[in-house]
C-alpha cells in the first residue's frame, strides 16, 4: 500500500468497518510512512473524542433546580392567585428585610459616632492648658497626669 | 416508565414522577443538545427549556408515539433553533473568545496549558466543525446515534422516516465526517 492508497481508503471506508486485510495493510504502511502514521492517528483520535464528549453530565443541582421551576408553573397554573400572593409576600419580605439591615446600620453607625466623640471630649480633658513644643518646634499639647507627675 | 400510567401521574403534577422523568431523561436530553452546541451550558440550558416545554405541553401530548421520542423531538427541534440563532452571531463572538482557528467557539479551561490539552483542543475544534458542516438530516441522525447510543428504529420515530433511510444517513454522515478530517489533516 502506498500514501495515495491509504488516503483513499480513509476517505473511502468508514474505520469501524475496516477489513482485516485493510487493515494489516494500513498498519504496515503507517509503521514506514511518518506522515501518513500522523494523519492516520490524527483521524482516529478525533474521531474518538465523541465517545468523551457525550460523557458529559448535569451539574449536580440541575435536577432540584429544575423541579423548583416546575413546581412553581405548576402552581401558576393551579391557583394563580396563591402563586401570585406568594410572590408579592416574598418580594415583600425581602424589601423589609433590606430596609431593616438598612436602618439598623444607620443606627449603629450613629451609636458609634456618638461614642466615639464622646471618646474625643474625654481624651481633650485629658490634656493640660498648657502647649510645648517638641523636637521640630511644633506645639504639641501633654497629658495632664505627665505634668502632674513632673509637679 | 413511558406507560400511559406514568403520564397520568405526570399529569397530576406529581413531584415523584418529575423527579422520576428528570433522572431517566436529563443526561440523555443534555448530551443530545451537546452533540448540537458542543457547548455544556448551552446544553443545560436547552435541557431546561425542553422539560418545562414537556411540563407545559404535556397535555397535548397525543401519545401516539413513545414519551421518550417525543422528549428527543423536542430537543432537537430546540438544539436546532438555538444552533441556528448561535451561528448567526457565532463568528464575531468567537474570535475575541477563543482559540479556534475557524472561528469555533470552544470551552476555555483555565488551567489547560499543556501541549496535549491545546492539542485535544484543536482536534475537537476540528471535530466539531465537521459535525456543524454536515446536513441538517445528517447531523441529527448522527447526534442521536452516535451522542446517544439510540437504535436507528428510535431515530427514525424521532425524525419520522423509514429506517433506511435513517441507516443511510447515519452511514453517510460518518463517511462525510472522516472524510472532512482526513482532507484537514491531509494538509
Amino acid at each position: 500500500m502506498n500514501c495515495k492508497e491509504l488516503k483513499y481508503i480513509l476517505q473511502t471506508k468508514l474505520l469501524d468497518e475496516l477489513n482485516d486485510t485493510d487493515r494489516f495493510l494500513i498498519n504496515q504502511h503507517i509503521q514506514s510512512c511518518n506522515s501518513c502514521n500522523e494523519l492516520f492517528y490524527d483521524v482516529t483520535n478525533t474521531l474518538g473524542l465523541i465517545e468523551e464528549d457525550k460523557k458529559k453530565l448535569a451539574h449536580p443541582f440541575f435536577k432540584e433546580s429544575l423541579l423548583n421551576k416546575i413546581q412553581n408553573e405548576s402552581l401558576l397554573i393551579k391557583s394563580p392567585r396563591i402563586f401570585i400572593t406568594r410572590k408579592i409576600l416574598q418580594t415583600a419580605a425581602a424589601v423589609i428585610l433590606f430596609l431593616l439591615s438598612v436602618s439598623a446600620g444607620i443606627f449603629l453607625g450613629r451609636n458609634y459616632l456618638i461614642s466615639s466623640e464622646n471618646q474625643h471630649y474625654t481624651n481633650n480633658e485629658q490634656y493640660a492648658d498648657v502647649q510645648y513644643t517638641n523636637y521640630f518646634e511644633e506645639y504639641v499639647r501633654v497629658e495632664k497626669y505627665l505634668f502632674e507627675e513632673n509637679q | 416508565m413511558s406507560g400511559k400510567n406514568f403520564i397520568e401521574r405526570l399529569l397530576n403534577n406529581e413531584t415523584k414522577a418529575y423527579e422520576k422523568l428528570l433522572e431517566d431523561y436529563q443526561d440523555k436530553v443534555i448530551r443530545t443538545a451537546n452533540g448540537f452546541l458542543h457547548n455544556t451550558f448551552d446544553a443545560e440550558d436547552i435541557a431546561q427549556d425542553v422539560f418545562l416545554e414537556v411540563f407545559r405541553s404535556l397535555k397535548k401530548f397525543r401519545k401516539e408515539s413513545e414519551l421518550s421520542t417525543w422528549i428527543y423531538r423536542i430537543t432537537v427541534n430546540k438544539s436546532l433553533n438555538q444552533y441556528r440563532k448561535q451561528s448567526r452571531r457565532s463568528y464575531t463572538e468567537s474570535v475575541d473568545l477563543s482559540t479556534g482557528s475557524d472561528g469555533y467557539c470552544i470551552n476555555v479551561a483555565s488551567d489547560v496549558t499543556s501541549d496535549d490539552d491545546i492539542l485535544k483542543r484543536e482536534r475537537k475544534n476540528v471535530l466539531f466543525n465537521a459535525i456543524d458542516k454536515l446536513p441538517k438530516n445528517q447531523k441529527i441522525a448522527f447526534v442521536l446515534s452516535k451522542y446517544d447510543d439510540l437504535p436507528n428504529k428510535e431515530i427514525s420515530e424521532v425524525m419520522n422516516i423509514s429506517l433506511s433511510a435513517v441507516e443511510s444517513l447515519v452511514f453517510r454522515a460518518k463517511k462525510n465526517l472522516q472524510k472532512m478530517l482526513v482532507n484537514y489533516y491531509d494538509k
